[in-house]
């Protein structure tokens, strides 16, 4: 006679049903403004431009350069440092079209504009959207596929009429006249499509926890899966512990912003986050409802014009998802902790808030967890670490012969 | 007084909204309905059907305005809704998005002929 699994750890059926509502995670949400969201020759496109460093000004940096695949689509590092020094810590890519807003101060409203603005940073990528048009033009492979999903590339020859480095902000972008600009922009924004079908590839993949849920769901509850800490720590993530006020549904995020009073890395003056985000998406022509968007009629593209923005959103940062994030150390916006015992440690007594206005939200109180508690917790956080995409998704496609000199594979 | 409703995934089956709600003048019924109607979603967006029912002798609603808030973390929704009259009485408000579970209270204010606000709230608990 077979011996029944049995349960090792009472749980409240609303921890049950907080984990059934969080796993499996489903396939990204439809992006009406990017109409190549879902085009597999777009998403060859997006793959060969992610890997490709000659979109970069110095020609050295590409999107993998810091969304790097071996570590989980992330860079290992504080802040970004490519060709400057960045402000926040580097996000995973995988799990990114789930988002509602994009980068941690919610500058971007879709994937396809959020992967234009690294490229034009002058302390990310410091390249120019008309040199990428330019490179994809003048490489025959990427403007084959460029041509089949958007059509005959534009005739951007003419090098006075199409300055290289040209970007806003540039003399030589403003002093080009505005239909060629348009030209460029519209290029510009089917790239960052481009980009978005491949990335909308990365998903993060199965973990421990999906296994056990899909095991719960089957009726064969198993905590073997887990292992024991791991369940006493979804029960308190659940539960005592409050994580679930901002971290829940499949992503273990509400895709929003929050203010946690966190102390300003190494002294640095403190960002504005969603307070700064939300006027570079206004003026950013890449938006749902802007002139670029395939649907800036949508209702997503009317839940852009519909943002709110309040004091309290002064300092506050998105949510990340927690999916893989053993995987993505440091941690918070701007890198603020090496550990995710560091993260606990700061949850559980909050001793290094810093309150820099009295508009701030309220949600956080001191967890005053025991030493064993918060490894349980830790033990949760890491049974979220899914399996990654395939070896062909996380490498540079054989036909753009890219050696990626960043990879750590 | 508030009055508190409680939208869990059990009262969701009978549909989750409120009747007999007044504002505190008792100048102004309020009945509102989530659409689709069995439930008020926690960071999902969706819509609010508002009916409007003055009392007699009270003039009648000349606009409607409403909002969320949650009280005990200082912060409200972070998107601006704009109710769309329907009808003489009734609104529709779109995109509604209550992001976090908690309670929230809802306002609904009726602002009558003479520009008077008249306000009804009540409290939802988002599981």
């Amino acid at each position: 006679m077979a011996l029944l699994c049995q349960p090792s750890v009472d749980l409240d059926p609303a921890v049950i049903a907080f984990a059934r509502a969080a796993s499996p995670v489903p396939p990204p949400p439809a992006e009406p403004t990017n109409a190549l969201a879902d085009n597999p020759t777009a998403a060859t496109l997006g793959h060969m431009l992610f890997f490709d460093p000659a979109l970069s000004g110095r020609r050295d940096t590409s999107c993998a350069t810091c969304h790097d695949p071996a570590l989980a689509f992330t860079d290992g590092r504080a802040v970004a440092e490519a060709a400057g020094s960045g402000s926040f810590n580097t996000p995973t890519v995988l799990g990114a079209a789930h988002h509602r807003w994009l980068f941690w101060d919610g500058r971007a409203d879709s994937l396809w504009s959020q992967a234009l603005g690294p490229i034009e940073n002058p302390i990310e990528m410091d390249g120019s959207r008309l040199d990428a048009v330019r490179h994809v033009a003048e490489t025959p492979p990427l403007r084959s596929l460029y041509e089949s999903i958007a059509g005959p590339m534009p005739d951007i020859s003419d090098t006075v009429r199409f300055p290289s480095g040209a970007r806003p902000g540039t003399s030589s972008w403003e002093a080009m006249h505005p239909a060629d600009r348009q030209t460029i922009d519209t290029a510009f924004a089917t790239l960052g499509k481009a980009i978005a079908a491949y990335e909308r590839l990365l998903q993060p993949g199965e973990s421990d926890f999906d296994r056990w849920v899909a095991a719960v769901n089957a009726g064969t509850r198993d905590d073997d899966i887990l292992g024991e800490p791991a369940v006493r720590g979804l029960a308190l993530f659940a539960g005592a512990a409050g994580c679930r006020q901002c971290h829940f549904g499949p992503t273990l995020s509400d895709l929003e912003f929050h203010d946690l009073s966190l102390p300003p890395a190494d002294d640095a003056t403190p960002h504005p986050g969603r307070g700064a985000g939300y006027p570079l998406l206004r003026a950013s022509a890449f938006r749902a409802d802007g002139p670029h968007s395939d649907a800036p009629e949508s209702r997503k593209a009317r839940r852009t014009a519909a943002i709110r923005i309040g004091t309290e959103h002064w300092g506050a940062f998105k949510t990340p998802s927690l999916r893989n994030v053993a995987a993505t150390p440091p941690y918070m916006h701007a890198g603020n902790f090496e550990t995710l015992t560091d993260v606990l440690t700061f949850y559980n007594t909050l001793e290094q808030q810093v309150r820099r206005h009295h508009h701030a939200e309220d949600v956080l109180r001191p967890l005053d967890f025991s030493p064993a508690q918060l490894a349980d917790l830790e033990a949760f956080l890491s049974a979220l670490t899914g399996d990654p995409p395939s070896t062909l998704l996380r490498s540079p496609p054989p036909e753009t012969g890219i050696q990626n000199p960043e990879t750590h594979e | 007084m508030i009055r508190l409703l409680l939208c869990t995934t059990l009262l969701a089956i009978g549909g989750c909204g409120s009747q007999g709600l007044r504002t505190t003048d008792g100048q102004y019924g309020i009945t509102w309905t989530p659409q689709p109607p069995q439930v008020v979603p926690t960071n999902e967006y969706f819509d609010i059907v508002v009916q409007v029912e003055p009392a007699h002798g009270s003039l009648r609603g000349h606009d409607m305005v409403f909002d969320a808030t949650m009280p005990a973390h200082r912060h409200g929704m972070n998107v601006i809704v704009t109710p769309e009259q329907t009808g003489p009485d009734a609104w529709i408000v779109r995109d509604v998005l209550l992001h976090m579970p908690g309670e929230w209270v809802f306002d609904f204010d009726v602002i009558d002929d003479r520009g008077v606000l008249h306000r009804a709230r009540e409290a939802v608990v988002l599981k």
